[in-house]
């Protein structure tokens, strides 16, 4: 079909191999990397920890990757983090720590830019308002993927106005960790009662298929009527047209009517659904949250890597599962990409 | 949650009893009852028949002449095309033709159709069912008032934009829709500039309203779209709307907070034809949304501005009600 029409300016940068030497040595230079290209696009760090001293006094400590590289299993232990605020605005909380996986990170977000230093300076700050950030090593959670050889390549995206970014990891051939990112939502959030302000969601997603019931991620609504005091942590799930013949319909054959021959690529929202999800989160904040700027539905069962219209597209992997798993859709650069 | 902003602005014709003498009576008032409808509200009439007289043999039919003076005269039911019937042609703002007709196996039964380039001719003997080239039917054989055996009173209920390019109907019953809800409608297209068109964007619906809830692969009506030089058939129309990764239709059950104050669900809907070369969305419906799952019949939300018909989909969880706009004042009578 007819590509869509990018709604940002993206600066993407791709096929940043990561020579295998171990996995904590690899998620050390994707995490450095990956700061080191926030940073170059506007992003400010508010304070890190290289693991050993940490402040949140504007001070860069991740010099090297091995700044990186303190990880921990508690929030409460010494670890690697730094701290990122871009111009939505939020503060971001990246931190080499995940309490059941060494390939993993985590990152948190707190939309007041509440962030400060834990008791311990080098222990995962905290913010009265944050979510994702890692609890129970599954709540904003990414990394490289746990096997213990094979090289990685990871891409990063930011936007133009530093209100978005979003990232991942090839492979052997797929991609590995998670799709991850914070970015801002194009809000479908009445006004009212409740608030989703700046309208921001932690991309935490599985580089798998996602099936129905799975969340994409994470954000945080304040409901002042309905919720006394902040809401916690909320699931995100994707929203997508569906029609009626059958659940993919559209992503297995070319919509003809959308244009030239090619694969599907339909713009993607995203919902809350916090009544009864067993969680004990937040209840009473349910709902569409908005649509995603840059991110569609592809086709189903799309080749990780796969892309489109001269390379101006990526194929990423599944976004709602079903009848087959929908690829997601990203802008791309026009390189090739590696993802061996 | 908050409600939508009706986009036509749309005429009611509510709580139309037909007391029940016979179906045949039942049918033959409600079709007069909706060309009268439709005429008062800027539709023309292109010819028709009484099942006695009707506009020349073998013609385009152009007449102009009505020949629905009174219910008796759409009272002659044809089993099949080739005999006598009760019909008539009119002309909507979309330049679309739409043939009434009273043909069905039973006499809760009668046909729509319509035809984009204004092609219907009579036949032979113009009493006839009239046929065109580019004929799209919308109802065949469906109960468009529920079965011959049922006795009770009707009611029906019409809908026309002031532009005259959208109508819908449906009936009710002892408490319910009965029927089929049909429409002849304009859709705000989302068809790509190329090799397929379909222009005026109309589609025709009828669905059998109160029991046979649309399930994942049940058409709700019927379109025809023209690819490049080949004019294609007639194709089937699907719903479509917004599913959330959580469950099938979760924002169907539950009132979405965060459009709104606390209240039921309402969401556009959109068409889509699945068919080989001509595969994709087409477009989305005007005035015609998704409501709650389980919505029961007639029920209106706000101030009585929005009306829940039959079902839109069943797939999963449940069966979310249709919601068409209503008048803001009249209770809508079902019994």
């Amino acid at each position: 079909m007819t590509t869509p029409v990018k709604q940002k300016t993206w600066t993407i940068t791709s096929n940043n191999r990561i020579t295998f030497v171990s996995v904590a040595d690899t998620l050390a230079k994707y995490l450095f990397g990956m700061k080191n290209f926030l940073v170059a696009n506007g992003y400010t760090v508010k304070g890190s920890s290289n693991g050993t001293t940490a402040a949140m006094d504007g001070v860069d400590r991740w010099v090297t990757s091995a700044d990186a590289q303190t990880h921990a299993t508690s929030a409460t232990a010494a670890q690697s983090w730094i701290v990122l605020q871009d111009s939505n605005p939020v503060d971001i909380c990246i931190a080499n720590f995940n309490s059941v996986d060494v390939s993993q990170a985590c990152a948190g977000v707190s939309q007041s830019q509440s962030y400060v230093l834990a008791g311990t300076p080098t222990f995962k700050p905290t913010a009265v308002d944050e979510f994702g950030g890692g609890a129970g090593g599954s709540i904003g959670n990414f990394g490289v993927g746990s096997a213990v050889s094979g090289d990685r390549i990871w891409n990063g995206w930011v936007d133009s106005t530093k209100k978005l970014f979003r990232s991942n990891v090839f492979s052997g051939s797929t991609f590995v960790g998670k799709h991850w990112g914070v970015e801002l939502i194009d809000t479908r959030v009445a006004a009212g009662p409740i608030a989703f302000s700046p309208a921001v969601w932690l991309i935490s997603t599985s580089s798998n298929a996602i099936p129905n019931g799975t969340n994409g991620g994470w954000t945080r609504v304040l409901a002042a009527s309905i919720h006394t005091g902040n809401a916690t942590t909320n699931q995100v799930y994707f929203v997508v047209e569906w029609f009626g013949l059958s659940a993919a319909a559209f992503t297995t054959v070319q919509p003809e009517l959308q244009g030239s021959d090619g694969y599907p690529a339909f713009p993607l929202g995203v919902a809350l659904n916090s009544n009864g999800d067993g969680l004990g989160h937040f209840v009473g904040g349910n709902g569409k949250l908005g649509m995603l700027y840059d991110w569609w539905t592809g086709k189903t069962n799309a080749v990780p890597g796969d892309t489109y219209a001269s390379k101006t597209f990526i194929a990423v992997d599944g976004v709602i599962g079903g009848v087959g798993n929908f690829g997601g859709v990203w802008p791309w650069d026009g390189s090739t990409p590696v993802i061996v | 949650m908050t409600l939508p902003t009706v986009a036509q602005t749309w005429i009611i014709s509510p709580n139309n009893r037909i007391p029940f003498v016979t179906v045949n009576d039942t049918v033959s008032k409600y079709l007069f009852g909706l060309k009268q409808f439709l005429v008062a509200n800027g539709y023309t009439v292109k010819g028709s028949s009484n099942g006695v007289t009707a506009s020349p043999n073998s013609t385009l039919i152009t007449d102009g002449v009505d020949r629905w003076v009174t219910a008796a005269n759409v009272t002659t039911r044809a089993s099949v095309t080739g005999a006598a019937q009760s019909w008539i042609v009119l002309h909507d703002g979309n330049g679309v033709d739409i043939l009434l007709t009273y043909l069905g196996s039973t006499d809760d039964v009668f046909r729509v159709a319509y035809s984009v380039g204004n092609l219907w001719t009579t036949q032979a003997t113009g009493t006839f069912q009239p046929t065109a080239t580019d004929a799209v039917i919308v109802t065949t054989g469906s109960s468009m008032v529920a079965s011959s055996g049922t006795i009770s009173d009707r009611i029906w209920f019409g809908w026309v934009d002031s532009t005259n390019k959208l109508c819908r109907f449906c009936v009710a019953s002892a408490g319910g829709w009965v029927g089929s809800s049909w429409a002849v409608e304009l859709f705000t297209p989302e068809i790509a500039a190329g090799p397929a068109a379909i222009t005026p964007s109309i589609w025709g619906h009828c669905i059998n309203v109160p029991s046979a809830p649309l399930l994942n692969g049940t058409s709700i009506g019927i379109t025809r779209a023209v690819v490049a030089s080949t004019t294609s058939a007639s194709d089937n129309v699907y719903f479509g709307m917004e599913w959330t990764g959580l469950a099938s239709n979760i924002l169907g059950i539950i009132k979405p907070e965060l459009q709104g104050a606390p209240g039921y669900p309402i969401y556009p809907l959109g068409l889509a034809v699945y068919q080989a070369v001509r595969s994709g969305k087409i477009g989305m419906l005007i005035d015609w949304w998704q409501g709650r799952t389980d919505c029961p019949a007639g029920v209106t939300y706000g101030n009585n501005q929005f009306i829940a018909v039959g079902c839109v989909n069943a797939n999963g969880a449940g069966n979310c009600a249709g919601m068409w706009p209503w008048d803001g004042a009249t209770i809508p009578v079902l019994t």
